[in-house]
């Protein structure tokens, strides 16, 4: 037991140490990452999801809403139309948002994502969220992103 | 001795729990007098038709627009008039109707890449009066081809801003119901071959100048 004694302050010295250096090694700009974290894997972008933004929205017990489901689909004219149907979970009527990312079979991003379009959910009730692509043949994936109404 | 241990294990248990977290500073970034046209103003905002309705109403038209088969799934691209000649505004915002149509047409022109052709209706007289510079003689003919007439348009854009407004004499609070249609005709024909409809509902302080 003695042991731990030194040890803990040996490990406490050196973090003070190293946060109280003063000097950033790596100052200056770096190249970008791409962060990959097991214990975080909603950070990671996952093609053909809906995704919610806000914290107050997205958790699975508390989260206000749910999607009951999406997909995509190609219209007469070669475009993608992607959607989902959200339920909102509360007792209350809801205002969110939701744009739409289309992307080519590679990941590469078709142009900029759609306007956030509004959405008006009633207590207890669902609405379509739906989406169209500008691209033809080109658009192989979606991922759509809701947020709360502003 | 035991409080010193404690202390120690404590001070470490600490700065490891604090290391533990991503280190994200992720605290708002610098004022600045530039808002997103993509969304509401948090500190301007008013019942009319503002830069997030303009940007919003014409992404839709345009995704609309091109996923129908008449306008953009033809095997010769149609020729088609984008301009606010027939597009009317009858609703109590103050707005530059150009906003709208001006935006669409670009937005669809980039987006359709030759899917549909666009002809410049609104500039006629300009192409006219070099037209007629070239076939006098005045100007040389240039360095592409010359044609017998301009290009003749198969649809026009049509539309209007209509409201319903609703004001609450003692607070003053406005409400009001703006609906924007839009319509394709057919100039052969004139029937209407696509037609697309944004309403939205607003309602504040009628306390804001629109200019």
């Amino acid at each position: 037991m003695m042991k731990v004694l030194p040890l803990t302050l040996l490990i406490a010295a050196a973090l003070t140490a190293g946060g109280c250096s003063g000097i950033d090694k790596n100052e200056g700009p770096r190249p970008a990452v791409r962060i990959v974290d097991e214990r975080a894997p909603n950070q990671r972008l996952n093609l053909d999801t809906v995704v919610i933004l806000d914290k107050s929205l997205q958790d699975r017990k508390s989260g206000k809403l749910a999607v009951e489901n999406s997909g995509a689909r190609r219209t007469a004219s070669g475009t993608v139309e992607a959607y989902a149907v959200i339920r909102n979970r509360t007792d209350y009527p809801l205002q969110i948002e939701g744009r739409t990312q289309f992307f080519d079979a590679m990941g590469i991003p078709l142009g900029a994502p759609s306007q956030w379009q509004r959405l008006y959910l009633d207590p207890q009730s669902i609405n379509g969220y739906r989406e169209l692509s500008t691209g033809t043949a080109e658009v192989a994936h979606y991922y759509i992103e809701i947020r709360e109404g502003r | 001795m035991k409080e010193v241990r404690g202390l120690a294990i404590c001070s470490a248990l600490a700065l490891l729990s604090a290391c533990a977290s991503t280190g994200v500073n992720n605290s708002a970034g610098r004022a600045t007098v530039y808002e997103d046209v993509r969304t509401s103003s948090p500190i301007v905002q008013g019942v009319g038709i503002e830069s997030q309705d303009i940007v919003a109403v014409t992404d839709r038209m345009m995704r609309d627009m091109l996923s129908n088969q008449l306008l953009a799934g033809r095997t010769s691209a149609p020729r088609v008039i984008i301009d606010s000649q027939y597009f009317t505004n009858e609703s109590s915002s103050r707005i530059n109707k150009n906003m709208i149509t001006d935006r669409l047409r670009i937005e669809l022109q980039r987006a359709a890449q030759g899917r549909m052709l666009f002809i410049g209706r609104e500039y006629s007289g300009m192409v006219e009066a070099e037209r007629a510079l070239k076939r006098d003689g005045v100007t040389d003919a240039g360095t592409i081809r010359s044609t017998r007439g301009t290009a003749g348009a198969d649809y026009r854009l049509v539309g209007r801003i209509t409201s319903a407004d609703a004001v609450d004499s003692s607070t003053a609070l406005t409400s009001r119901y703006q609906q924007i249609s839009f319509e394709m005709i057919d100039l052969e024909y004139g029937t209407v071959v696509w037609s697309g409809l944004y309403e939205f509902k607003k309602t504040a302080q009628d306390d804001i100048i629109y200019r």
